[in-house]
Order: structure tokens, then C-alpha cells, then sequence
């Protein structure tokens, strides 16, 4: 599991309580919490900027259902995954949050494969990126995939089986 | 060609993790109300008014012949204006060079993200040592989120406590002291010296956690 930032349950309940200063925390924690999430899912900088802001947006017009306070960062890890995959962006023309970040590009890779895959998985739907990154990066199994995509388990390996198909030609492997 | 798809996966999701340092949240400003709404629009309709009688006169003075030869100084490098962050700081800092006692080093790895970036000479009280301060905002009133210092080599944070600081190692060959300052005071700073050329580095950021600190730190090339 990747996305290791705690936010406390104590300050959530703040935040619930309409604690302006515990908010402002709470959604702060968050943004740092999605942004290494949302930076695998978008497929460049200005997407996962985007993606964080309309999360953010959802989570606090939501905050108050929230039951588990503990649990507000897979909360909000889900609502942005589904946010991700409809893509409908409906926070667009009302989003309250936005954020800003810093790109600092990793060092070059001297390995041609790792940059044909890194454009190939740019390419690819929201779904299949979505699986590759909540199975590769955040490290679940494939029955959490399944749960996580909200589909059946058969469909994530099958999924998964063409995906993986799909990226080896990409890259020139057999 | 045999490659291990799954393990250059992992890699490859792992660098695009890494790559996006958060720099703030902001909240949408609330809705302004009427009474200011009108205000904005009369100041609005005051300013088209102002800049249309400066264009007039502007139009105006432009239909004067020219009283003397267009020998006015333009700034260096309106011709070819830089166009990115990184190239305005190299343009700068090739300007500046003459009048240091040091070769400086300019950064290689893009800080983008919509900063903007201004290169300042500053001077030593005491030994008239001239330094070079790069330092990279949001926007160009907003607060330094990124701040590089260049000076001469071991002129500068060499008496930091032990125990204060954590050895990082720069290049196989260069070693550099992080000190974790907490963001209210500036943020943490990554300084070393390099060997050839040498010089004295420092970049201290409240955006940038340590990871990225060394990634920017290994991008600098000495100005040729």
C-alpha cells in the first residue's frame, strides 16, 4: 500500500464539526495523500492536479456522511478512482479545491522499454490504468481489484491478461 | 528481447509517483456580492477608459517622426526573449557570470507547474563576496517556494550542530548536508560543494520534500 499518510480521525471529526482551521488541515493531508495516486492514474501533471481538486471538492461537500473517520484516506482514494474512471468530471463547473504542484522530473531513464511502457500506460483507457495501478502500485490483489472496481473478479484477470499482452508487444517483449 | 514487463511496471508507476510535489490547496474564492459586483464593473468600465486614452495618445505619438536616432538600450536578450523557466535562469546566470569569482552551476531538471523564476546578485556585507540567488514563486508577487544560493566554494552554512544535519550523497563523488528545517522556517535545505568547478550550493524550498531536493541537486551543471 503506497498511499501511507495518516490523517487523524480526531481532526476528521473537527472537521466535521465545522472546525474551519481542522478542514483546511484535513484537506491539506489529503491532497498530499492523492497526489502520488493521482499522478500514476493521469497521464500528465495538469490531469492529476485537476483530478486531486475535484476529489478534494467531493470530500468536503461530503465530509459530514462520512461514518469512519479513520477511514477518510481510502475514502477519498475510492471517490477519486471513480471520479478518474467516469471521467465525467462533473466537479468541473463547481469545484470548490483546486491545488497546485511542482513537477520535479525524475532522473532520465537510459532504458528505451521503460520509456515505450511509460507512454503506452499514458494511452491506455481509465479502467485498464486504473487496474494496473491499484494492482502494480498501491499493491492489492486481484480480488481487492475487483472490489475496488466495483466489477467481477473473472473481469480483472481477463482484464488484466490482455493488458499485460498489450504492453509486453508495446515494448517489444515476447 | 526479453524484458520483465511486471518489474518495469512497478518502476515505471513508481517515477510518475514521485514526480508531483504539492505546493498548496486553495479554496475557491466565495461569491461577491452585488453591491461589489456593480463596484468591479464600474472599475472595469474606468480602466478600458483609461487604457483607450493611453492607446490614443500612444497612436498619437508613434505618428511624430522620431527626433533622434533609435539609439535607446533594450533589455539583454528582448530579441530573443527566453521562453521557459529553465531558460530565463540560464540566460541570467550567463549574464551574471562576469561578475562572480566562481563558476556557478545551473539547474538541469525543469521545475515546472506554472513557477516562475528570477535570478538576483547578492553581495556579502562584510567581504563584498558576490552571491547568486535564484528563486522560483508561484506567481511573480506570491511567496518563494524554491530558493537556490550560489556562492563560492565553502563560503557558507560549514558550522551547522552535529547531529543537525544528514549526510546525501549528490553524485558517487560529491557528498551534501540535508537539514529537515520544518516549512515555518524556510523549509529544509540541501547545500554541498562541488569539487571542479568548485562552488558552494544550497537549495532550500517549502515545496519540495528531500527526494525531490537531491533530484533537483543532480541536475546542476556548471555554466560552460
Amino acid at each position: 500500500m503506497t498511499l501511507r499518510s495518516r490523517v487523524s480521525g480526531s481532526s476528521v471529526r473537527d472537521a466535521q464539526a465545522g472546525n474551519a482551521v481542522a478542514q483546511e488541515s484535513v484537506l491539506r493531508s489529503l491532497a498530499a495523500a492523492l497526489l502520488p495516486f493521482a499522478a500514476t492514474l493521469a497521464a500528465n501533471h495538469r490531469e492529476a492536479d485537476i483530478l486531486v481538486g475535484d476529489t478534494l471538492s467531493r470530500v468536503y461537500e461530503r465530509l459530514a456522511q462520512l461514518e469512519d473517520p479513520e477511514a477518510v484516506v481510502a475514502w477519498a482514494r475510492q471517490t477519486m478512482l471513480r471520479l478518474f474512471i467516469d471521467q465525467k468530471r462533473r466537479y468541473l463547473r463547481r469545484r470548490e479545491f483546486s491545488i497546485e504542484s511542482v513537477i520535479v522530473a525524475a532522473p532520465q531513464v537510459d532504458n528505451a522499454a521503460a520509456l515505450d511502457l511509460r507512454h503506452a500506460v499514458d494511452r491506455l483507457g481509465p479502467p485498464e490504468r486504473a487496474l494496473l495501478v491499484l494492482h502494480y502500485w498501491v499493491g492489492m490483489n486481484l480480488e481487492e481489484c475487483a472490489q475496488e472496481l466495483g466489477v467481477p473478479l473473472g473481469t480483472v484477470k481477463s482484464r488484466l491478461h490482455k493488458l499485460l499482452k498489450r504492453l509486453r508487444a508495446e515494448v517489444g517483449g515476447q | 528481447m526479453s524484458v520483465d514487463l511486471e518489474a518495469l511496471i512497478k518502476d515505471v508507476l513508481a517515477r510518475k509517483a514521485t514526480e508531483l510535489n504539492l505546493i498548496g490547496v486553495r479554496r475557491r474564492p466565495r461569491r461577491i456580492g452585488l453591491l461589489w459586483r456593480g463596484a468591479a464593473v464600474v472599475a472595469t468600465l474606468l480602466l478600458a477608459l483609461i487604457i483607450g486614452v493611453e492607446l490614443g495618445l500612444l497612436r498619437e505619438q508613434l505618428r511624430q517622426p522620431a527626433a533622434v536616432p533609435s539609439t535607446v538600450p533594450t533589455a539583454v536578450g528582448a530579441a530573443s526573449s527566453p521562453s521557459t523557466v529553465e531558460d530565463v535562469v540560464r540566460a541570467e546566470i550567463t549574464r551574471l557570470r562576469p561578475r562572480l569569482a566562481f563558476v556557478p552551476w545551473i539547474p538541469g531538471t525543469p521545475l515546472t507547474g506554472g513557477l516562475v523564476a528570477s535570478v538576483h546578485l547578492q553581495t556579502d556585507g562584510t567581504a563584498g563576496t558576490p552571491y547568486v540567488l535564484i528563486e522560483y514563486r508561484r506567481d511573480a508577487g506570491g511567496p518563494v517556494v524554491v530558493q537556490v544560493l550560489e556562492g563560492p566554494a565553502n563560503c557558507c552554512l560549514d558550522s551547522v550542530r552535529a547531529g543537525q544535519a544528514m549526510n546525501v550523497q549528490i553524485t558517487p563523488s560529491v557528498r551534501g548536508q540535508y537539514i529537515p528545517n520544518e516549512p515555518q522556517f524556510g523549509g529544509p535545505i540541501l547545500w554541498w560543494d562541488t569539487p571542479n568547478p568548485p562552488a558552494y550550493l544550497a537549495i532550500t524550498s517549502t515545496a519540495l520534500d528531500s527526494a525531490a531536493l537531491v533530484v533537483f541537486a543532480r541536475s546542476f551543471l556548471a555554466a560552460e
